[in-house]
């Protein structure tokens, strides 16, 4: 592991973003020391970031929520190894809640093209994970329903997207056998963390309504500015981020780190 | 079968009786098919008896239920039927109870037990649990004192098994060709004859018929003779020489296992060809005592091997018609038996309808019978499973949940049934609607017989598709303790074959690489190992996100391109990267692009260029096809790949790897 990981601090709300590799990986660690992981990151050399850095700082045991946002590679690559690592059958009474949107249909091959389909490949891994672990333990299972709201330590997460007509949506496009063509940035989970006077919004790949900022699943009624962190360096590439007003909103406030 | 008064086996059973005069207990009969086994087989029994011996024959047919059709026959006949028929008694009770009879009729008179057929143990074959009880049986039967055993066999005997003596083929040809005076043959039998007697006598009586029949049909009989061939391909010949519907008649009546009626004949023949009818009533097939009989050298050259059969199951209309046909020939045969007591009769009859309603997968007419052996289940849930396997939708829905039910049955009578429980488990896992229960049963096989290999592959592949990976790789410890060091080539073909080409379907390439290093040198070379060390190298590259070339273009040339480009033109290349369309944004396309093995990149083309760039008005060229960017000395252009070809030597997953998250995906959608 690079030698820039901070130190634990017992009181403060910390936030690390990896894509050094392939992904978009999110954790976050609230007092007094639950942990959240959103998305993996992967390279060829470390399967997973997320447990990297769980076991840098023996945290494996403090985890108390893993989701994976959308089933898109980039951000599904090492969720199967951390799952694996973190919920094996013998210590089944303290798995943390694993989230993902459901049903989500392996995605198409693309024949010819190994590397699109090793990255499919691993999207599907993460999703027999996460479903082999619903069905042994259905209590695991986190819907990630907007509205749902789950305590981490002394910060509350709060699922802001999609919303319902989106995921229904989706639903019957699947139905249809149209999944292909449908968007799933359009169904990406976003979860706003929410510790003291701070609200943090962890979003991947969220569609922006053109010209109108925000992202096309997430309202939010609150008037006060809502504190934004950057999103990870590597966006998606299928939905560009066009309107200024995200990035204005990307500077933290003081206490969040 | 036999050919009574047209084969000679005087000196065969009087060398057999010498021995054992001699005190030879163990005796096996060898010869060509259609040779006068069976014939010698019945004069030493027909010998012995009249010296007073006690002698039960039995046989085991080519099918699953050779072990428990031939313990059956036996039974009956030393005094151990109730055994066989209690159905909850386990198969070493059973062989148990018989070699008990067996022994105790022993101390009564001399005892001769003959057994036409044997399957003994293949080396370097894969034993299956039918094909176990069928050896175990031999084995035990075998271990008798004071109890001749002798049997009859066309295939290879284990030298240490007993003494051979081998059948050398006297043939009374004359008697064999004067069938044909009078008939239709008769010109061709007579055109045969001047091949010389002496010459036809060493040909089994089914060769010499074969001879006549190609005369008839090519007048080459003399050609064919003179070229010494053997049987088969004397075979192969003569039904090259006949319609196609001979071939396919003669696999419909070779379905029969025992002699067959004239209604048999009738109905199997029915729309053939009035030549070819002729052909095979008035040469092919023979009536004997019993019956119609197709010989047996006819039966192997048409019939598929069991390996075939297993790897290859179909429901075929024609071969189903068959099998109904013979279902209700034994039907009404049992019903003639029983009526006038003839109890050995009618015990066969039984089981070959029971082993005709298997090949017709009719599972309610098997449940709504009483059953003798598991294996009964088992080979149903077998035969079910099989066509699932091959099927599609509701039908193979419908097949896996068959082969569930019968393998419940067969444990519900005998819950130590590891091969019952291994392929419900396979059968639910394939259903991928419960994996728990998958599980429970994978477990209960593996701890019961954890010597079998498909039991570990298919538990660790199980695993595997569940996301499980640290526990398949538990497993794969414990398999690769049981087999030790001294591993057998079917091995890897078994077990890290299907293995590795699962791990490289879901990208878990660490562990694919564990089990391709493991393969030995021999396995190491086979086709399907090179296709998959092939995928995993390309697999590793598309880790790194550098793999961008097509399979094929040689690892060692892949930069002695441009490849799309002409060879003459090549010399004017000033620069040329290859890579792979990314993805389609609306308007842009995105390219993934390597110059060299160390330089990689992405570029954003807006479409209308792209379009100009290829050069020639293609529709949409889909993301992942291969391109190469070539720059010229004063412009550039995209090259497009035609087409790529699947590595034909990689095996198939199966069962397919995403089958869970389809079953969930649908379970999960609403219901209009």
């Amino acid at each position: 592991m690079p030698p820039t990981l901070p130190s634990l601090a017992p009181d403060r709300l910390q936030v690390l973003v990896f894509g050094p590799g392939f992904g978009e990986l999110v954790l976050v660690r609230a007092p007094p020391g639950d942990w959240l992981v959103l998305d993996g990151c992967t390279t060829r050399d470390v399967a997973s970031y997320a447990l990297a850095v769980l076991d840098h700082y023996h945290q494996r045991n403090k985890v108390r929520f893993i989701a994976m946002t959308h089933p898109h590679e980039d951000h599904a690559g090492g969720i199967a190894e951390l799952v694996d690592a973190l919920m094996q059958r013998r210590n089944a009474p303290g798995w943390p809640r694993l989230g993902m949107i459901w049903p989500s249909p392996p995605g198409e091959l693309v024949t010819g093209d190994e590397q699109t389909q090793f990255r499919g490949a691993r999207v599907s891994q993460a999703l027999a994970a996460i479903l082999d672990r619903w069905t042994h333990k259905p209590a695991c299972r986190w819907d990630l329903v907007r509205g749902d709201t789950q305590d981490l330590g002394n910060a509350e997460l709060r699922v802001l997207s999609p919303s319902p007509a989106a995921r229904d949506e989706f639903t019957a496009a699947l139905a249809a056998g149209r999944a292909a063509e449908f968007d799933k940035n359009r169904i990406a989970t976003a979860i706003e963390v929410r510790w003291k006077s701070h609200r943090i919004l962890l979003g991947a790949d969220l569609v922006e309504r053109p010209g109108k900022g925000g992202a096309q699943s997430v309202t939010s009624r609150r008037k006060s500015p809502t504190t934004a962190l950057p999103r990870s360096p590597i966006m998606d590439r299928s939905t560009r981020c066009t309107n200024p007003c995200s990035a204005a909103r990307r500077r933290p406030k003081s206490g969040s780190s | 079968m036999a050919f009574p008064a047209v084969i000679d086996t005087r000196e065969v059973v009087e060398e057999t009786l010498r021995r054992i005069d001699h005190g030879s207990r163990r005796i096996a009969l060898v010869g060509a098919p259609s040779s006068g086994k069976t014939t010698a087989l019945a004069g030493v029994a027909t010998h012995l008896a009249s010296a007073g011996w006690s002698t039960f024959r039995t046989s085991m047919p080519s099918g699953d239920d050779a072990g428990p059709l031939a313990l059956t026959l036996l039974a009956d006949q030393v005094g151990s039927g109730e055994v066989i028929r209690n159905s909850a008694t386990t198969w070493a009770s059973k062989v148990d109870a018989t070699v008990a009879a067996t022994r105790e009729r022993a101390q009564m008179s001399p005892v001769l037990v003959t057994l036409d057929d044997p399957l003994f143990e293949q080396p370097g074959m894969l034993p299956t649990p039918f094909t176990e009880h069928a050896t175990s049986l031999i084995g035990a039967l075998s271990g008798i004192d004071n109890v001749a055993f002798i049997v009859a066999s066309s295939r290879q005997v284990p030298q240490s098994w007993g003494q051979l003596v081998k059948l050398e083929v006297e043939t009374a040809a004359d008697n064999v060709l004067a069938a044909f005076d009078g008939g239709p043959f008769a010109t061709a039998a007579k055109q045969v004859k001047k091949l010389g007697i002496d010459r036809l006598a060493k040909r089994s009586p089914a060769e010499v018929r074969l001879v006549v029949a190609i005369e008839k049909s090519q007048r080459q009989s003399k050609a064919a003779f003179e070229a010494e061939m053997l049987p088969l391909t004397l075979l192969q010949q003569a039904l090259d020489a006949w319609e196609p519907d001979a071939r396919r008649a003669l696999r419909r009546l070779s379905v029969l296992r025992t002699p067959f009626d004239d209604q048999v004949l009738d109905e199997l023949l029915e729309g053939v060809p009035a030549s070819t009818d002729a052909m095979i009533r008035g040469v092919i097939v023979h009536r004997t005592e019993s019956g119609w009989v197709v010989p047996e050298i006819v039966g192997r050259a048409v019939k598929p091997t069991a390996w075939q059969r297993d790897r290859g199951a179909v429901d075929d209309p024609a071969e189903r018609r068959a099998h109904q046909v013979a279902r209700a020939y034994h039907q009404r045969a049992f019903a003639r038996a029983a009526s006038s007591d003839v109890l050995l009769s009618s015990i066969r009859h039984e089981l070959e309808e029971l082993h005709h309603l298997t090949q017709l997968n009719d599972a309610a007419a098997i449940f709504a019978r009483s059953v003798y052996f598991v294996d009964t289940y088992d080979a149903l849930g077998k035969r079910s499973g099989q066509l699932g396997v091959r099927s599609h939708g509701d039908d193979q829905r419908r097949l896996f949940e068959s082969a569930v039910t019968a393998y419940q049955r067969s444990l519900d009578l005998d819950d130590t049934n590891a091969y019952a429980h291994h392929y419900l488990a396979y059968n639910v896992d394939w259903l991928a609607n419960n994996a728990a229960r998958a599980e429970t049963h994978y477990l209960r096989a593996l701890e019961l017989r954890p010597d079998q290999v498909w039991y570990h592959g298919r538990w660790i592949s199980f695993l595997v598709t569940c996301g499980r990976v640290l526990e398949a790789r538990d497993a794969w410890s414990a398999a690769m303790a049981e087999f030790g060091d001294d591993r057998p080539a079917w091995l890897f073909d078994e077990l890290h074959r299907q293995i590795a080409r699962l791990l490289l379907q879901r990208g878990e390439l660490d562990f694919a690489k564990l089990v391709l290093d493991d393969l030995s040198d021999d396995a190491a070379s086979s086709a399907w190992a090179r296709a998959e060390r092939r995928l995993f190298d390309r697999l590793d590259q598309a880790a790194r996100d550098q793999l961008v070339f097509p399979s094929s273009v040689v690892p060692a040339r892949r930069w002695d391109g441009p490849h799309l480009v002409h060879a003459e033109a090549r010399a004017s290349v000033k620069r040329w990267w290859a890579g792979r369309i990314e993805t389609w944004l609306n308007d842009e396309v995105v390219l993934r692009l390597a110059e060299g093995p160390d330089r990689f990149g992405q570029k954003t083309l807006p479409a209308s260029e792209f379009r100009k760039l290829l050069g020639v008005p293609l529709r949409r060229v889909p993301a992942g096809t291969f391109i190469e960017l070539v720059y010229w000395r004063t412009s550039k252009q995209i090259f497009v790949h035609p087409g790529e070809v699947d590595d034909v030597d990689l095996p198939l997953v199966i069962p397919p790897a995403d089958r869970y998250l389809r079953r969930a995906a649908d379970a999960s959608l609403p219901r209009t």
